[in-house]
């Protein structure tokens, strides 16, 4: 029941919050906080009797695995079952879900309870994209969760947020629904080759299917996640959507939206499809390289500060693509950080956006600059997160793009000595950002009532540099969770002695 | 009599109570009580029925299957009922017409949808179509329902005629008019198999006029609009759904699908259906032609079940499970489109997109179903639409049409354009609130809303209940 309790709870909260806007306008965000608070309770027991060394790591590849009957008739099951690596993304979705209240506290003033029910559906939903090992289910929780992601930033959004809202929705629907014509076909093909009706992906992995059509289902589930990574040709909604949508979403959006898509194909592509997947794989490289470099270069001739800052994803993201599929166990790990890191550091990057857009209600590089006079606290923390994103060692960031690097090297040196250049690239868009924002001449007159980061705010961001600190120093238990020897990546298990 | 013909029965002696009724003294409340006991009473027994029938005669063929159909056709019937007094009162009319047609109009539905002989369903069509005549007409000074009346009149006369044609020139090669005698006896061919096909196009022609599939399209914006709402109602749902369920039975009876040309024909009306109706629903600011132009997609969608070759070989491809996806993707699509209209009879001031603006403040209840109507049309997950489409997609896959697979995705990401169209319209700042002051916010709308909803919503999270009863009339 655990891992239902975690998703009901946001699910329940949502309502709760909707329901007591009718009493008080301040109550609903107290609510989704007590929520999201109680979210962590089932996780708590699993945490604690979780030893961080690699010794003691469990010997299976499931912490927790529950299942329940939905639609026989189909033989769908409500299965849930959590492993080392839905975890971390579960505790980054739940920390985000945090950071992500703390930046709309202030910021949302109308019509409140609906926007926390949104705001902890979207939650509810990644959670369930996380959890869910029934494929039928999974592909419920992947579209359900873009539905109140579509109302946050058509309603709460700035200027074109209709417009945004519509291009996010239509891009991740029609990703959606090739994800499903191959869903039913990967099952259909499996019951001819095997006489078992299942979506279950746990026996789905055992038999994996072959022949011509095997290429074609990976790719069809492959074009779905690299909509929502979101990797190059697909990639246009993704500025729209972060630079319509309110800090909330956007932090949302970044942190743990773009992760399911890198989740789904380390989860769900290599495993079930070992034979397309090494088809793919120059190919899925290639995009990943275009998608580094053409971010990096779109982020650097942003004059909007949240555009900058969502194309800077599609750059990062093109990293997490070169790891998975390079075939490598140093390279998923460095994919795997790259999410965690990424999230962090990016969402704190929009959480400093917000923050100034808040009190200068402009987030045009062009009419910012010299805001470290003014507000200190708030352009260190921008240039400590600048430089994260440029991937200084000793951040999360580093460990995860040396990783990829390293790892893809051995088999694609010519593609990662270009990936590589993206560093390069990297720090000039961020140093750009940092100039831009925080030093050079004041546009404006100074404004005594503009404060300097409050206590939320402060205590907010230091948390998050901290863990980005620490996922640099010491990143080791983080890649013992993640069972990737465990998780029937066949290609690997021969790396793996080759390397060690 | 045969306790069969019953439901059938029962309703037209309601029609007839109704006539009698008129002769003494009119009273709209009498006949709105009149139609509703004689529905409510016909939805009994066929609801009892579902477990007895199984008798075939020389022209109905009544087994679990027409037995759930008609059932399917009485509830969706029932539901647009249930809205039908309080729209007719804000209509400056004689009222109790009205009810005599729309009882006619279901017979003539429930006899064509178990009808098993060409000249049973001739008559069911004859009596559907004309009484339709009188109830798009229905508003007299109304320019626009006259012209509709007049299109209607003269279109469906001719898809009658071309139906009419086909049933000659297959009466001539087999000799009967009865469905069953429609499998080809290869000793006996007496026409050439083209006149066989051209029938077989002949009779097409009419049944995708009824249908609205393209090219026979062209009428059925302009009367959606122009015709009052209930009788647009009872177009978009019962006209289609027997239309549909006689397209269904000949093809599977007579094995159409082995002519080649055939199969060409119907994956062309399937594609051609699902883009034209969706591209043309894109800009439509008026709600009933968009409702329009969704219902030619939506038919082109199911055009796919006529298509799935029964091969018993691989599963998901057998005849049951082809017939499941039919009576799911029906059973979805009424009742989701019963759900629209019946919002829409809801809101009688609104008939244009930017009306909308701002409901959803302000009429939350009714904006919230509005909303997960249109995501059930679009197919969205949790949803009794997107079951449907499961079915749908399931079925297809196993079969291997890539074709008409793909233009399925990228006729619904079209689709969903003007779907979130109607949402994000209602989620807008209100331009001018007077125009929700006429808003029938009342006990029974509000439970018939939560009704649409528990079977929308109800029966696409748990909708194992609904595929085992589909399962056993179809198995």
């Amino acid at each position: 029941m655990t891992l239902f309790i975690l998703l009901l709870m946001p699910l329940l909260g949502g309502l709760l919050a909707w329901y007591s806007e009718r009493f008080d306008a301040g109550l609903p965000k107290k609510i989704a906080l007590l929520s999201l608070l109680l979210c962590w309770l089932p996780l708590i027991p699993l945490l604690s009797s979780m030893p961080f060394d690699a010794s003691s790591l469990p010997r299976s590849q499931w912490l927790i695995d529950e299942s329940y009957p939905w639609i026989p008739f189909f033989n769908i099951n409500a299965h849930l079952a959590l492993d080392g690596l839905s975890l971390l993304l579960i505790l980054l979705t739940l920390l985000m879900g945090l950071v992500a209240l703390s930046s709309a506290w202030h910021e949302i003033t109308k019509r409140t309870g609906l926007f926390y029910l949104n705001l902890l559906w979207t939650l509810a939903g990644v959670l369930g994209v996380f959890l869910a090992i029934d494929l039928f289910l999974f592909f419920v929780f992947w579209e359900v969760m873009l539905v109140p992601m579509y109302f946050l930033i058509s309603i709460w959004g700035y200027e074109q947020r209709h417009y945004a809202a519509v291009k996010f929705f239509i891009f991740t629907q029609a990703g959606g629904l090739l994800m499903l014509i191959s869903l039913c076909a990967l099952v259909g093909i499996h019951y001819q080759q095997t006489g078992i009706l299942t979506f279950d992906y746990l026996i789905l992995i055992q038999n994996p299917i072959s022949g011509d059509l095997a290429f074609w289902v990976a790719l069809g589930f492959t074009i779905a996640f690299l909509v929502k990574l979101p990797a190059l040709p697909f990639h246009s909604w993704l500025a729209d959507a972060h630079t319509q949508a309110p800090t909330a979403a956007s932090i949302i959006l970044a942190a743990v939206l773009l992760k399911t898509g890198g989740y789904g194909i380390i989860r769900f592509v290599l495993p079930l499809f070992p034979q397309a997947s090494i088809q793919l794989a120059p190919f899925m490289m290639l995009l990943g390289v275009i998608g580094i470099i053409y971010g990096a270069m779109m982020a650097f001739v942003q004059t909007d500060l949240k555009r900058l800052v969502a194309y800077s994803s599609v750059s990062h993201m093109g990293f997490v693509l070169l790891g998975c599929f390079a075939f490598n166990i140093y390279a998923l790990q460095g994919a795997v950080m790259q999410m965690l890191a990424h999230g962090i550091s990016t969402s704190a990057l929009f959480v400093l956006v917000g923050m100034i857009q808040h009190r200068y209600h402009t987030r045009d590089l062009n009419e910012l600059g010299g805001l470290w006079l003014n507000l200190p606290k708030l352009s260190a923390f921008g240039l400590f997160f600048g430089i994260a994103s440029l991937g200084m060692p000793g951040l999360g960031n580093f460990v995860a793009e040396f990783l990829i690097l390293i790892g893809s090297f051995a088999q694609y040196p010519k593609l990662t000595i270009l990936a590589a250049s993206g560093l390069i690239l990297a720090a000039v868009y961020s140093l750009l950002l940092i100039y831009k924002t925080f030093f050079g001449q004041t546009k404006r007159p100074h404004d005594s009532k503009i404060a300097d980061t409050n206590t939320k705010e402060w205590c907010t961001l230091i948390s998050m540099c901290f863990i980005l600190i620490y996922l640099g120093l010491h990143p080791q238990p983080f890649f013992d969770l993640v069972p990737i020897t465990l998780m029937k990546l066949s290609f690997i298990a021969d790396d793996i002695g080759a390397l060690l | 009599m045969n306790v069969n013909y019953y439901p059938a029965f029962i309703l037209m002696c309601g029609a007839l109570m109704i006539l009698i009724q008129l002769c003494f003294k009119r009273s709209h409340i009498t006949s709105y009580l009149i139609s509703g006991l004689s529905l409510f009473l016909a939805l009994l027994t066929q609801f009892y029925l579902q477990n007895h029938a199984d008798t075939s005669d020389v022209l109905f063929v009544l087994n679990a299957q027409t037995s759930f159909v008609s059932l399917l056709l009485l509830m969706v019937v029932g539901l647009i009922w249930a809205q039908l007094y309080h729209w007719l009162k804000t209509i400056n009319e004689q009222k109790e017409e009205y009810y005599l047609l729309f009882l006619l109009t279901t017979i003539g539905g429930l006899i064509m949808v178990s009808s098993h002989h060409f000249a049973s369903f001739f008559l069911g069509l004859e009596l559907m179509s004309l009484s339709f005549i009188g109830l798009i007409a229905y508003c007299g000074p109304d320019q626009k329902a006259q012209e509709a009346g007049i299109k209607y009149l003269i279109l469906s006369a001719l898809a009658s005629a071309f139906i009419l044609m086909g049933a000659a020139i297959l009466y001539l090669q087999f000799g009967s008019l009865s469905f069953s005698n429609l499998l080809p006896n290869t000793s006996s061919q007496i026409l050439p198999p083209w006149a066989i096909i051209t029938a077989i196009i002949f009779i097409f022609t009419g049944l995708f006029f009824k249908l609205s599939l393209v090219p026979c399209h062209l009428w059925v914006a302009d009367l959606f609009e122009g015709a009052p709402l209930v009788t647009a109602a009872m177009l978009a749902t019962l006209s289609k759904l027997a239309a549909f369920i006689i397209l269904w039975r000949l093809v599977t009876l007579g094995h159409w699908q082995q002519y080649p040309l055939i199969i060409d024909i119907l994956s062309m009306v399937a594609i051609a259906s699902m883009f034209i109706g969706n591209f043309l629903g894109l800009l439509q600011k008026n709600l009933l032609r968009l409702m329009a132009y969704s219902s030619i997609a939506h038919f082109g969608y199911l055009l796919i079940v006529l298509l799935l070759i029964n091969n018993n070989a691989i599963e998901f491809s057998s005849q049951s499970f082809n017939t499941q996806t039919l009576f799911f993707y029906l059973v979805a699509y009424l009742f989701t489109l019963v759900g629209v209209f019946s919002i829409f009879m809801q809101l009688p001031k609104i008939k244009t997109l930017d009306d909308l603006a701002g409901l959803f403040w302000h009429h939350p209840v009714i904006a919230i179903t509005l909303m997960l109507l249109m995501l059930s049309l679009a197919g969205i997950p949790l949803t009794l639409g997107f079951m449907a489409k499961f079915y749908l997609i399931m079925a297809a896959v196993s079969q291997q049409l890539w074709l008409v697979l793909s233009a399925l995705v990228l006729s619904s990401i079209i689709g969903l354009f003007y779907y979130l169209r109607v949402i994000m319209a209602m989620l807008k700042t209100p331009a001018d609130e007077l125009i929700f002051k006429d808003i029938n916010s009342s006990g029974s709308s509000l439970s018939l809303n939560i009704l649409i909803l528990f079977l929308v919503i109800g029966f696409g999270v748990f909708p194992s209940s609904l595929s085992q009863f589909i399962q056993q009339i179809s198995g």
